[in-house]
């Protein structure tokens, strides 16, 4: 039942990559090197920001560039898609891919098939599959989460993590490193997760109860989009918009305007542009067989409603679509 | 039933209904009492609290909303999988247009309501046309149109949730209150409820679902024009679909993309759980409120009394189960006597 609905996506999906082919012929009239980027999933602007840094990079460096992604975040969605890029046989495959074992078969099969591989945002178990792995540390990024929310909750009073679905790598190591690190903090009380199974209504009345239990709470780490936009309404429906602190991760429109309206206080924003220009830079390096950086760590930005317009901060937005 | 004339046709089946319905409602409000008393006696500061009613049944009225749609398909032995991926659309489109419009006036969110309700008409009736005219079975053409709303929405928006809601349909719809006491959102979901219960039981539209669900042959044979009726139930589902869409831009003052993939099994459990047959023929609107309550106050309830957040959804699938399993032997009970 859900094959259908994923292969009418798919469908839909590659319809849309195939009008995004932008790689120019290289110089020097030599063949252009073929690289595709698997997202994690499509029209997400976290991977569409990484899609425009490859992009940009490419074009720079001459190579032939095109991105596909699944409709959600599962390896259910990713397997057909990647097999799908593997057929159509690039020199190089950029991908997210879903972390653990899922995805290891078919990545196994592009590396067999001479594919170069490079791992952005997130990594599959088999490491050795690929020439270079980009990522940010999930990790620190639920750490400093934390130190941010003590910092706001003024390091006293009860907090809680609104979490995602259990077993998504990604946002399980950002609550791992909030609640790591929030444990350290004396003064504060940590009432532990809630998940809202990535549907901002569950968010929203999960939030409800727990305020409702705890009309002295005082801050939230929201740990991915969907969960800053159900928390945020719940907060703004008792009227304690300023009062309760939220934390969120990466960025959306909307969730830029609770930014603005004082509702959201602070975003941890990775660096997806940077990500997919680093990507492709390792990727054409491994085709004309020089060197490799194995491991590369994206840092994290802090953005808050005083320093969202500065430059310096402003361009760590995530893009909804490529300039 | 194929001697008895059109007009007569349906009232038998009526007075079947209630009978076959009387009492699992009875039961089933009995025990949403039964977990409202105990959540009320064990927290009562918190899960009393005017905050924590209001917002549970705020974000519980756009579920509600698709329900009450979600009862007549499935009275007409039918299932509109499609339901969350045109609320999606339909907020979408609505939002777009608010936005190319511009400004924030009364007039604005009027268009807005109309474009989400005229675009969850026209897949509401393609839905429609292709169950009774194409004769394509509802699991899978509302399956087809679930992917392809879902993926023109995502076309529209490049995947990306959208920002921009018009200030004057959040803070009033989504954020307002009637008297200061009743959430907007509740109040419109209450009068779709209503609305949805007259039309069911006291209307000729309503008598013709429950007799197409009992049998879309005989229907037929009575005069009925079954696939025309067809066509306006699953219309009328995609109609409250768009109307689930715009609430639920009031309530986020966003539209979200990926936030509604559940919708439509919430929505199909809720009227299950109700009551309302799967085969067809039997449904009942205050059932369905208390199918779409049931799971909701569970939830709120368990996360007050801090349950570990993996039992919540172990008791909510048990609960589910249970009640349609009870359902079921009191029917079939009632039956042998």
């Amino acid at each position: 039942m859900r094959t259908s609905v994923l292969s009418l996506s798919a469908a839909v999906l590659a319809l849309v990559a195939g009008c995004s082919d932008t790689g120019g012929p290289a110089a020097g009239g030599a063949e252009p090197y073929k690289i595709t980027y698997v997202q994690g999933m499509a029209g997400n602007p976290f991977f569409t920001s990484l899609t425009c840094g490859a992009q940009e990079r490419a074009k720079e460096l001459g190579v032939q560039f095109d991105a596909q992604g699944g409709k959600d975040y599962s390896p259910q969605s990713q397997t057909p898609i990647l097999n799908g890029v593997i057929a159509q046989k690039p020199d190089a495959i950029v991908i997210s891919p879903m972390a653990g074992e899922a995805m290891v078969p078919a990545l196994s099969k592009a590396k067999a098939a001479g594919i170069k591989l490079v791992f952005a945002d997130s990594v599959a178990d088999d490491a050795t599959l690929a020439v270079s792995q980009i990522a940010s540390d999930n990790y620190a990024g639920g750490v400093l989460a934390a130190q941010t929310l003590a910092k706001q909750v003024g390091e006293k009073g009860k907090v809680m993590v609104m979490g995602a679905k259990p077993g998504i790598s990604t946002t399980d190591a950002r609550q791992k490193g909030f609640e790591d690190e929030i444990g350290k903090h004396a003064g504060i009380t940590y009432l532990g997760p809630q998940y809202s199974e990535s549907q901002p209504a569950t968010a929203t009345s999960k939030f409800a109860a727990v305020f409702a239990a705890n009309s002295d709470l005082a801050g939230v780490f929201a740990v991915s989009t969907q969960e800053v936009e159900g928390v945020a309404t719940g907060v703004q429906n008792a009227s304690k918009s300023g009062a309760v602190h939220i934390v969120g991760f990466d960025t959306s429109d909307p969730i830029l305007d609770d930014v603005r309206n004082g509702v959201v206080e602070s975003l941890i924003v990775q660096q997806p542009l940077q990500m997919g220009v680093d990507a492709v830079t390792q990727a054409v390096a491994a085709l004309k067989g020089e060197t490799t950086t194995p491991k590369i760590s994206t840092p994290f930005v802090v953005l808050t409603k005083d320093n969202m317009t500065q430059p310096d901060v402003a361009k760590f937005i995530y893009k909804t679509t490529c300039d | 039933m194929t001697s008895v004339s059109i007009e007569e046709a349906p009232r038998p089946s009526a007075g079947l209904r209630r009978r076959l319905t009387a009492s699992p409602l009875t039961y089933l409000s009995a025990s949403l009492a039964a977990m409202i008393a105990v959540f009320s006696v064990a927290a009562p500061e918190a899960f009393l609290s005017a905050y924590n009613i209001q917002t549970m049944l705020t974000v519980t009225s756009v579920l509600l909303v698709l329900s009450v749609g979600m009862t007549f398909v499935i009275a007409t032995a039918g299932i509109d999988l499609s339901v969350g991926s045109v609320l999606v659309f339909s907020a979408v489109m609505s939002l777009r247009t608010m936005t190319a419009l511009g400004g924030s006036g009364f007039g604005v969110v009027l268009a807005g309501f109309a474009v989400a309700v005229v675009s969850g008409v026209v897949w509401g009736t393609l839905n429609g046309l292709l169950v009774a005219k194409a004769k394509v079975p509802a699991l899978i053409s509302t399956l087809g149109t679930m992917g392809a709303a879902l993926g023109i929405a995502q076309l529209v928006t490049g995947g990306n949730d959208l920002s921009g809601v018009p200030k004057a349909l959040y803070e009033t719809v989504g954020l307002g209150k009637l008297f200061g006491v009743v959430p907007w959102l509740v109040v419109i979901a209450l009068v779709v409820t209503v609305a949805g219960a007259v039309v069911l039981n006291q209307t000729r539209f309503g008598r013709y679902t429950l007799f197409v669900g009992s049998g879309a042959e005989a229907a037929r044979r009575s005069g009925i024009n079954v696939d025309l009726h067809l066509i306006k139930v699953y219309g009328l589902a995609g109609l409250l679909a768009g109307v689930a869409g715009f609430l639920d831009l009031a309530l986020f003052a966003s539209a979200n993309i990926a936030g509604h993939s559940t919708d439509n099994l919430q929505a199909v459990a809720a009227v299950v759980l109700g009551g309302t047959s799967l085969f067809g023929g039997v449904a009942t609107i205050p059932g369905t409120v208390i199918g779409v309550f049931i799971p909701a106050v569970l939830q709120n309830g368990f996360v007050i009394l801090k349950v570990q957040t993996f039992w919540q959804e172990v008791a909510i699938g048990v609960v589910l189960v249970l009640a349609v399993y009870i359902d079921q032997l009191k029917r079939k009970s009632r039956e042998k006597s």
